[in-house]
């Protein structure tokens, strides 16, 4: 049987692996909005900042979780 | 134009077949096509004798629709210089040929700026007075930025995982003073006490007292010892042979008395006994390094283990059997390496053998 901490982890491994995802699919479309030879400042850009930073910020939620079990092991 | 044309530099063969070319009137084409656009693109010539290969290439193309597409030599060689305005392009001045080019400045300006830029470098004069960089990012700047600091986190995330993954189950070579290993098969049910009625018994001794057997165990992440392999070295013939690979009862569900089980490869269970088994396996490979680096002259050739009550049978069987078993001492009792087949841990490379050993 797997134990509490095996399961959490699993679960946490899962979650980054979708935020890595999130994070090419992100990536893509700021190429997408490069090729377009979009100025860089124009305001559009702001919202892909934004998600950048909230794929960001969750990522390294999940890293503090997994440190913190790292650290009670 | 032949002013220009560099005296110490030889046209590649596939140049100089597309200028001497010959067309229906038998005249040449192709040069001729090259003189008409050096009108309009000064130093067209040479740049396309010296990037022939290049130049070349710009006629496969796609067209709108992403269908691959022949250009012909005029569009492609226009294309060419477009993208290659000037000579003596190098990732020290690119940037300088990019910001040139997008205002239309000649060749002359770009060598004139180049020049400035290496007397500048040559004579150690700062990027920056404050010697930083000082700025507002842009959004773009700034998205970079989140993005690099989002790699370095997966980075991070993936080796904490890994690590966390390592540490479930970890090898330790008991100490032979160590109490656990004459009661050793209280932690891995087997008959490996010395107290036992079983032949374990001689193991459990071998493992506290013969001078070329220790017991390897793995311990799950609390640090309990759920595993354990008692190994034998004969060091004269550069051998080693482990018993079996003993498991804790925890493991033993789906078992028989004899250690077959039929659980599937994903089932946790299943897992857990892999993971044990690449934990053994570091632990090899950690006692080969340091053995080997002790003895240099005679290092560990193979690395052999028993198969009747072995525990992590499905492991060990993906490995190559031998073709006869290692001999162990009768005093030590390794039954189950010596009365059914053995399988091979570890092999050393036959060119290493027949070479004495690896190059240090």
């Amino acid at each position: 049987m797997m134990n509490v901490t095996q399961t959490t982890l699993g679960d946490l491994t899962k979650k980054l692996e979708l935020k890595a995802k999130e994070y090419e699919i992100l990536c893509n479309k700021l190429s997408k909005l490069k090729e377009k030879n979009i100025a860089p400042n124009d305001e559009r850009l702001l919202v892909v900042k934004e998600l950048f930073q909230n794929n960001h910020d969750d990522i390294s939620r999940i890293n503090a979780k997994i440190r913190e079990i790292k650290r009670t092991n | 134009m032949f002013d220009a044309l560099p005296f110490d530099v030889k046209p590649s063969q596939d140049f100089v077949q597309f200028i001497s070319e010959q067309g229906n009137k038998k005249d040449l084409p192709n040069l001729q096509l090259l003189f008409n656009l050096e009108k309009k693109y000064p130093k067209m010539f040479i740049k396309v004798m010296l990037n022939f290969e290049d130049a070349k290439s710009l006629r496969e193309t796609l067209d709108e629709n992403g269908k691959p597409i022949k250009i012909s030599w005029e569009e492609a060689l226009k294309k060419f210089y477009k993208n290659n305005k000037y000579i003596g392009i190098t990732s020290e001045n690119v940037d300088i040929a990019k910001v040139f080019m997008g205002k239309g400045l000649s060749q002359d300006a770009f060598e004139r700026a180049y020049r400035l830029r290496q007397k500048a470098k040559s004579e150690n004069i700062p990027e920056h007075l404050l010697g930083k960089p000082l700025g507002e990012p842009t959004i773009f700047d700034s998205i970079e930025m989140i993005k690099k600091q989002t790699e370095q986190e997966l980075i991070n995330g993936k080796k904490l995982i890994e690590d966390l993954d390592d540490k479930q189950f970890t090898y330790e070579w008991l100490n032979k003073n160590d109490p656990r290993n004459d009661i050793i098969g209280l932690f891995c049910s087997g008959c490996c006490t010395i107290i036992s009625n079983y032949y374990g018994k001689n193991i459990a001794r071998a493992s506290v007292t013969a001078p070329d057997v220790q017991n390897i165990v793995v311990r799950d992440a609390k640090g309990n010892i759920v595993s354990k392999g008692a190994m034998y070295v004969n060091k004269k013939q550069g051998y080693a042979v482990i018993n079996d690979f003993e498991l804790n009862d925890r493991y033993k569900s789906h078992e028989t008395y004899a250690g077959v089980y039929d659980v599937p490869e994903t089932s946790p269970d299943e897992q857990e006994r892999e993971k044990i088994f690449e934990a053994f396996q570091r632990g090899l490979r950690a006692f080969i390094e340091e053995y080997d680096r002790q003895n240099p002259n005679n290092p560990l050739k193979q690395i052999n283990i028993g198969m009747e009550f072995n525990r992590l049978k499905k492991q060990v069987e993906r490995l190559k059997k031998a073709s006869s078993n290692l001999d162990v001492p009768r005093e030590y009792d390794f039954r189950d390496a010596i009365t059914r087949e053995q399988y091979i841990l570890y092999q050393r490379p036959q060119k290493q053998i027949e070479d004495g050993g690896l190059e240090r």
